[in-house]
């Protein structure tokens, strides 16, 4: 097959008008009832409704003493833990809100891409691994448990939380890893 | 803010709704990733249109909405190959014509998405805009590179297309 012949095909693609009149009226639909609300756009909110959770939660943390009963340095940590989660959320809303396809070049958008991936990345190893030993510090003052079991808990839950951070960084990675391509192709010559 | 422009976006899905669907169908890995990928670019288009003013031309203003928003969302088929099948090309072609050629049509079109499959993201769209015979300066607005450099890429393109097509 020649260019031409590629160039022939590629026109005589008319055709498909006719199978998009479906997607079409479904789209036109959600327009007139709803607005239309993209992946991307469900993830900002779900990020915004985390971060504005984290906001609403850590105040209350202060009657937390009370419910436990001491160990002020649990209160800290676990205070600390959701400040920041809350405050990466909102920030990785921000960046997610501020990308905007019909404003960036190709070039451009796999920049931006490759930022987000990278710190997306870096803040969920590292939340996965941190959450279970802050799970288990929790359970030890929740249920009362014992110094030992709160360590077992701790170590478990660190565990699980560094094996499937593993595999999830590992593929978040092979995605870095096949952008940063992209991009360097984009950038040679 | 500016306001939501409802008929402008009827008449680019009327128009320009196949050529939405072709870059759908060239960074898409199968029937169900396409769809998703088509909803992804009209809800782009949609909020877009707000901030449109008209420098560029609306088509090319589309591709490159289409394009960034396919390439964002990459992750659901970066590591499986870009190929395309029969079943899925045959529906594209229904119609085309009564002489009972439209089996060797969608032959074409699945090797020419396979091709075309196998070449990088920047690669991919500079084609598909050739294609589509877009301008070289059309094609470097979109894509970010100088006019010279898309010249070049795309002498290259045709050559590993050629080759490709070849083996």
């Amino acid at each position: 097959m020649d260019l031409e012949e590629l160039k022939t095909a590629w026109k005589q693609q008319s055709a498909l008008a006719d199978s998009l009149q479906r997607e079409n009226a479904k789209m036109r639909q959600r327009l007139g009832r709803h607005g239309i609300m993209s992946a991307r756009d469900r993830l900002v909110r779900s990020y915004r409704l985390l971060g504005i959770l984290a906001l609403v939660c850590v105040p209350q943390i202060s009657l937390f003493p009370r419910w436990f009963g001491g160990h002020a340095w649990v209160y800290i940590v676990f205070v600390l833990f959701t400040a920041v989660l809350g405050a990466v959320n909102i920030y990785m809303y921000r960046r997610f809100k501020q990308f905007d396809p019909s404003a960036l070049s190709v070039r451009e958008a796999l920049v931006e891409i490759t930022s987000i991936i990278e710190f997306r990345r870096r803040f969920q190893l590292w939340g996965r691994i941190l959450v279970g030993p802050i799970v288990g510090l929790l359970l030890w003052q929740l249920c009362d448990l014992g110094e030992h079991y709160t360590a077992l808990c701790g170590l478990i839950g660190g565990v699980i939380g560094a094996t499937v951070g593993y595999f999830k960084d590992r593929r978040m990675k092979l995605d870095l890893d096949y952008i940063r391509q992209q991009l360097n192709d984009a950038l040679t010559d | 803010m500016k306001k939501d422009n409802p008929q402008l976006f009827d008449q680019i899905l009327d128009n320009f709704g196949p050529m939405i669907a072709r870059v759908c169908y060239i960074y898409g890995s199968d029937a169900e990733n396409r769809k998703d990928l088509y909803q992804e670019c009209l809800a782009a288009i949609w909020t877009g249109l707000r901030s449109y003013r008209g420098d560029s031309g609306l088509s090319t203003w589309l591709y490159r909405v289409c394009i960034n928003t396919c390439i964002s969302c990459f992750r659901r088929s970066s590591y499986t190959r870009q190929e395309v099948s029969l079943d899925d090309v045959l529906p594209m072609a229904a119609g085309v014509s009564d002489d009972g050629s439209d089996l060797a049509h969608a032959e074409a079109l699945r090797d020419l998405y396979n091709l075309i499959g196998l070449l990088s993201t920047i690669d991919k769209a500079i084609i598909m805009m050739w294609l589509d015979e877009k301008s070289y300066d059309e094609i470097a607005l979109v894509t970010g590179m100088p006019r010279n450099t898309i010249a070049s890429r795309l002498h290259r393109i045709k050559n590993r297309l050629k080759e490709l097509s070849n083996t």
